[in-house]
């Protein structure tokens, strides 16, 4: 039992040194995308017509919107994979997902309002779906942050949230179709077969989404080595406390 | 348009550095956690399997 527990933490500690290894390679070509971003979104992109410069945060929002639907990928695999195996490795990659979701889908709700207010004249529209099921991930994520803390150690924790994940990231579909299954004032600009936008605009928006891309790469690698060091640490300190 | 651009640009910078330090710090838990593992396993090695007196000395 306490080989196979060892082979197990040298099985992680290798997984963990494989994630640090991947974000280090991405760690520069993010930074130099996210300030070709930078460029692409303020200076190459033309003004819209209407809006003016404040159509400018699309890049920044849109590109955050994208990428938390695709991190919840994550959550979801994370959580069957827990399930399916009982392999806490899942657990991490679920749960560090959901970290990095919620990072995303905080700036999607704070662009959001500072976009909408100059545009639409009004913050917030609670009462509009697309707004209300993005909400409502973001609350699904604050509460599985507080799941975690507030479960002991073990099967049952890990289990919980494992369906809750799997709970919150069904609501990603949800999101993406509540512009077509109900009345709603959110434009649909992008959909799977067509982008509404002038060439110029798509390929900043294009810039903007692989920058948010390969953030959202890093973030996770670095949450998911940052949990299986942790994980690694306290079996260690319970051997130890064991043998003693 | 000129101080969104440099405020992004010092935010995201500022962003990199502190994913930059994270990493060398992740670095370093990592290769300790490969010297204490090592050191477990030696140890482990070196005593009676069967005596169930194996001790680590992880100071």
């Amino acid at each position: 039992m306490l080989l196979s527990s060892k082979a197990l933490q040298i099985s992680r500690l290798r997984s963990a040194g494989r994630c640090l290894k991947i974000s280090g390679w991405v760690l520069v070509p993010t930074y130099l995308v996210m300030l070709a971003a930078i460029y692409a979104a303020f200076l190459y992109a033309p003004t819209e017509r209407v809006m003016g410069d404040v159509q400018r945060i699309f890049y920044f929002h849109v590109s955050a919107a994208i990428v938390s639907f695709a991190v919840f990928i994550g959550v979801f695999l994370g959580g069957i994979g827990y399930l399916v195996t009982r392999d806490r490795f899942w657990d991490s990659l679920a749960a560090s997902s959901v970290d990095v979701g919620l990072f995303l889908t905080a700036i999607v709700l704070t662009t959001g309002p500072i976009w909408s207010k100059p545009a639409w004249n009004v913050w917030l529209k609670w009462d509009d779906p697309r707004v209300l099921t993005e909400l409502i991930l973001l609350v699904i994520c604050v509460a599985y942050v507080i799941l975690r803390t507030a479960f002991p150690e073990g099967h049952r924790k890990y289990a919980v949230c494992a369906v809750f994940g799997i709970i919150g990231a069904l609501d990603v579909p949800i999101i993406y179709m509540s512009v077509h299954w109900w009345n709603t004032f959110h434009p649909v600009v992008i959909t799977m077969s067509e982008v509404k936008l002038d060439p110029m605009m798509q390929q900043a928006g294009l810039v903007a989404l692989s920058a948010f891309l390969l953030l959202a790469l890093v973030l996770l690698l670095q949450r998911v080595s940052i949990r299986l060091h942790d994980m690694i640490t306290k079996d260690i300190l319970k051997n130890l406390r064991e043998q003693e | 348009m000129g101080y969104l651009v440099a405020a992004y640009t010092v935010i995201w910078t500022l962003l990199f550095i502190f994913l930059l330090l994270t990493h060398r710090r992740q670095q370093r838990v990592q290769s300790e956690l490969e010297a204490i593992l090592e050191k477990i396993k030696s140890e482990a090695e070196g005593a009676d399997p069967g005596s169930g007196t194996s001790r680590t000395n992880l100071q």
